[in-house]
């Protein structure tokens, strides 16, 4: 009993004493330059030493929350911002940005993705049914009950796709989500639930083949796949695609301006492009960086994607969103 | 005459004990809530919402879930804390741990559990039932540590005369407990009501509650007006809830019991507690099989590729909020003890951290230091603080137990004998809270570990936390990305269960 009580005792000293190195918080130096992004952003260590090398400046990266909780915190802090520069509101916020007076100068766009259906390709060779080609297929008889949608109350991609509908189909587009709900389509919270839980492919069990994800959605199966694969259990459907861009942006009351804007440069400079394809599933917009083999062969970048104008989505996504929920729920 | 300056003087005291608290609460939560409620804050903003049918579907559907969820939770927990309080057996810490497990595992984790093992439908059974798994364990730890010392020889002498253990339940252990199962029911209403994760995943377009609109509003919609007014909606009806069902001062009074005085479980008690444990180990057994296993193989991969950095910043974080969460706690129970009148304040401060929507806070957080000597946003420190208060109101909870039960005349007793005030809470005090300490500490940890809200939307530079790498993983497609998820999540149970039997609550 007594030793259990030591051990214990020990234990919690050892954590504590890891306390003291989480100290010594790390004091402003002019020479710093912070790059405000959200959770899901992901480099290959040491990229930015190229720019510290070339311009003096350490760039210390910042995360918290999805872009659309980077968007509130920036705008309440709009003119005051926690950081120099801003990665990641793409075309859906940046209207909302914008009005919201928290950039320095215009953003500039820094990569690009497509919100498509994802198809389980396993289950539609086995069960003698064709692919969908596109929107029009799903509301057909013969892909009742197939599809799952992330909400575009609560989802980003969800958002997205609400969108590709609208630019679609136009004043139509709510017809064609009547349509859709009365042909079973399931729409949950998220992209997570909706893929990783209801969709048949991929690590999902669930019994719907059809999915909302991205253009690149393939590349990460093959990528992060035990044991490896050589091709992907899944596949995107070309057509019905809405076009995201997301934007990187000089923050207004940044510290450190000039800093600010070599980095939103090296940010779109080839270094730093090269990188963000396999670590954040999105692709360059620079136009000389290579695609990995992974991009070429299974991504699809749709040559004519969908698409809506910023100031567009920002007048009128309440209504819409709310035309939306009254049609599916 | 004299007696009457030595209260004072305790008075006094309890006052200087509430400080810290009051200090902590009020400047890193009620601080930024305030700074933000009145920064964007319309009065239309209220009648707008009041008028709009979603709405008020919407903060029905909250009080709704909230209740059921309570009340199941107390259903379930009340018999586990009576047995626990008052029995010995075999694997009882086991048990015991098993209980706490879900209240500081991922939601998102369990949600997406939740959500296979229904097959979706029901969402708000779902919702109701989630709710219960993870909060049975709050009505078991403030119930059974109030119970534990109190009631034991009651039950025994009441068992010896022949009652039954319904009649025992009925007669003894109600009634006694009334107050501590009033205190957690409070405390668990609150976290149904502010619940997000769970209610967002399950719930989905079907069942909205205020948080999640708090969110849809201010993130996806960018309506901060009608997020804020939501969010001080929530806010006066938690804190009237917590008001209306205020603890009131200890009626009972007894001398600690020791586990000898508690009995042993016969067979069939024993088979039902172990019953009831592997129930709840279900979801972690689910957990653990989802981190070796995908689409019909099985893979260690999860395993393999764990970054190591995120789990040092969780134990570091966990580390300096329960340093934090116990020395405010102890203040605070301190104070609840000597301030008089005042020590209602004290009780109502220790609740607000998690009245207030985690959204809300966050956002407020950037809003207001922001200048200054005052700039924390991005501060490495900023988060354990953040959790260490987040924590508060259960850890303060925890310690209230054992101070509850010193009454005046122990510490009459000391100051007859010549005692000091600051004697008498050094010698009385003070011993009586040591036993709970640890205990409180360990859950402060594992709240901490445990925790997504604040830290899902705080900024931080290089300081991913467990939970938040999971949901970063859950996010993206690929085996391997699920697989170390739920690798994560058993890591983060694993740590929880050996924090919870090695420091947890033991018996004398």
């Amino acid at each position: 009993m007594k030793t259990k009580r030591i051990i214990g005792i020990a234990a919690l000293l050892a954590l504590y004493a890891g306390i003291t190195s989480c100290s010594g918080d790390k004091i402003d130096k002019p020479s710093k330059v912070t790059l405000l992004a959200y959770d899901s952003f992901v480099t290959t260590d040491g990229i930015f030493d190229e720019f510290t090398r070339a311009t003096g400046y350490e760039v210390e990266v910042v995360t918290g929350g999805d872009a659309g909780e980077l968007l509130a915190k920036a705008s309440v802090s709009s003119g005051n911002p926690e950081g120099d520069v801003l990665w990641g509101i793409d075309n859906t916020l940046l209207a909302r940005a914008v009005s919201a007076d928290i950039y320095d100068g215009d953003p500039t766009p820094v990569d690009t993705g497509d919100v498509c259906l994802n198809v389980d390709t396993d289950w539609f060779a086995s069960h003698w049914v064709p692919s969908p080609t596109g929107l029009d297929d799903l509301v057909k008889p013969e892909y009742k009950g197939l599809t799952v949608v992330p909400s575009a109350v609560t989802s980003s991609p969800g958002l997205a796709f609400l969108l590709a509908s609208i630019a679609k189909y136009g004043e139509g587009w709510q017809d064609w989500w009547r349509a859709l709900e009365a042909n079973d389509v399931l729409v949950v919270d998220g992209w997570t639930r909706a893929y990783t839980v209801e969709f048949s492919g991929s690590s999902g069990q669930g019994d719907y083949p059809i999915v909302v994800s991205y253009g690149t959605s393939p590349p990460a199966e093959v990528l992060f796949s035990d044991p490896p694969v050589d091709e992907p259990g899944t596949a995107v459907v070309e057509s019905g695609c809405f076009h995201q861009i997301e934007y990187a942006g000089v923050l207004r009351g940044s510290g450190n301006a000039s800093g600010a804007r070599a980095l939103v440069e090296y940010l779109i400079g080839k270094t730093f492009q090269s990188d963000i394809a396999l670590n954040m599933f999105v692709y360059p917009v620079n136009a000389d960086v290579d695609l990995p083999e992974v991009f070429t062969k299974f991504a699809v970048k749709p040559s004519d994607p969908l698409e809506i104008a910023p100031e567009e989505i920002a007048a009128n996504q309440k209504d819409w969103v709310k035309q939306w929920l009254a049609i599916v729920s | 005459m004299a007696g009457n300056r030595q209260l004072n003087q305790f008075r006094r005291i309890g006052i200087a004990f509430a400080l810290p608290l009051v200090i902590f609460v009020g400047v890193f939560i009620a601080l930024p809530t305030l700074n933000i409620i009145s920064g964007a804050l319309h009065w239309g903003a209220f009648s707008d919402a009041l008028g709009d049918d979603r709405i008020r579907h919407v903060l029905w559907i909250t009080v709704w879930q909230a209740s059921w969820s309570t009340f199941v939770a107390a259903v379930i927990g009340f018999p586990l804390a009576v047995v626990l309080a008052h029995h010995s057996f075999r694997g009882k810490r086991v048990v015991a741990a098993a209980f706490s497990l879900p209240f500081v595992l991922p939601t998102v984790v369990i949600a997406l559990a939740a959500v296979s093992l229904s097959g979706g439908s029901h969402p708000l059974i779902t919702i109701v039932m989630t709710h219960a798994y993870f909060n049975v364990s709050v009505v078991v730890r403030v119930v059974r540590s109030h119970l534990q010392s109190t009631v034991t020889t009651f039950n025994n002498a009441a068992a010896t005369l022949g009652a039954g253990p319904f009649e025992r339940l009925r007669t003894i252990d109600l009634p006694i407990a009334r107050k501590s199962l009033t205190s957690a029911m409070t405390m668990v209403f609150v976290f149904c009501v502010t619940s997000f994760g769970v209610v967002r995943i399950i719930g989905g377009i079907s069942a909205t509650t205020t948080e999640v609109e708090i969110f849809i509003r201010a993130i996806q919609l960018g309506d901060m007006p009608t997020a804020v007014a939501l969010s001080v909606m929530q806010i006066v009806f938690l804190l009237l809830v917590v008001a209306f069902f205020r603890p009131t001062a200890p009626t009972l009074r007894s001398s600690s019991v020791a586990s000898e005085y508690q009995r042993a479980l016969d067979g069939a008690g024993r088979f039902a507690m172990w019953l009831v444990g592997c129930l709840f180990a279900v979801p972690v057994v689910v957990i653990l099989l989802k981190s070796v296993r995908t689409g019909g193989s099985w893979s260690t991969a999860g395993w393999h590729g764990i970054d190591n950095g995120v789990l040092v910043n969780s134990l570091k974080f966990a580390a300096g909020a329960a340093v934090l969460a116990s020395l405010l706690s102890v203040a605070a129970v301190m104070a609840v003890a000597h301030a008089g009148h005042a020590s209602r304040v004290v009780n109502a401060f220790a609740s607000i951290p998690v009245i207030v929507s985690s959204i809300i806070l966050s956002v407020g957080v950037v809003s207001t230091f922001n200048t200054g000597w005052y700039d924390f946003r991005g501060s490495a420190w900023l988060l354990p603080v953040m959790h260490a208060v987040v924590a508060l109101p259960v850890s303060f909870r925890i310690l209230r137990g054992p101070i509850e039960r010193l009454t005046s005349e122990h510490r009459d007793a000391a100051a007859t004998l010549g005692a000091s005030p600051w004697t008498v809470i050094a010698t009385v005090d003070l011993r009586a809270l040591r036993r709970g300490l640890l205990p409180m500490s360990a859950v402060a940890a594992c709240i901490s570990l445990g925790e997504f809200g604040a830290a899902s939307v705080l900024s931080r530079s290089g300081s991913r936390t467990v939970p938040l790498e999971i949901s970063r993983l859950l996010g993206r497609p690929g085996d391997t990305n699920q697989l170390q998820a739920y690798a994560l999540a058993s890591i983060l149970m694993i740590t929880v269960a050996v924090i919870m039997v090695t420091l947890g609550e033991r018996d004398a």
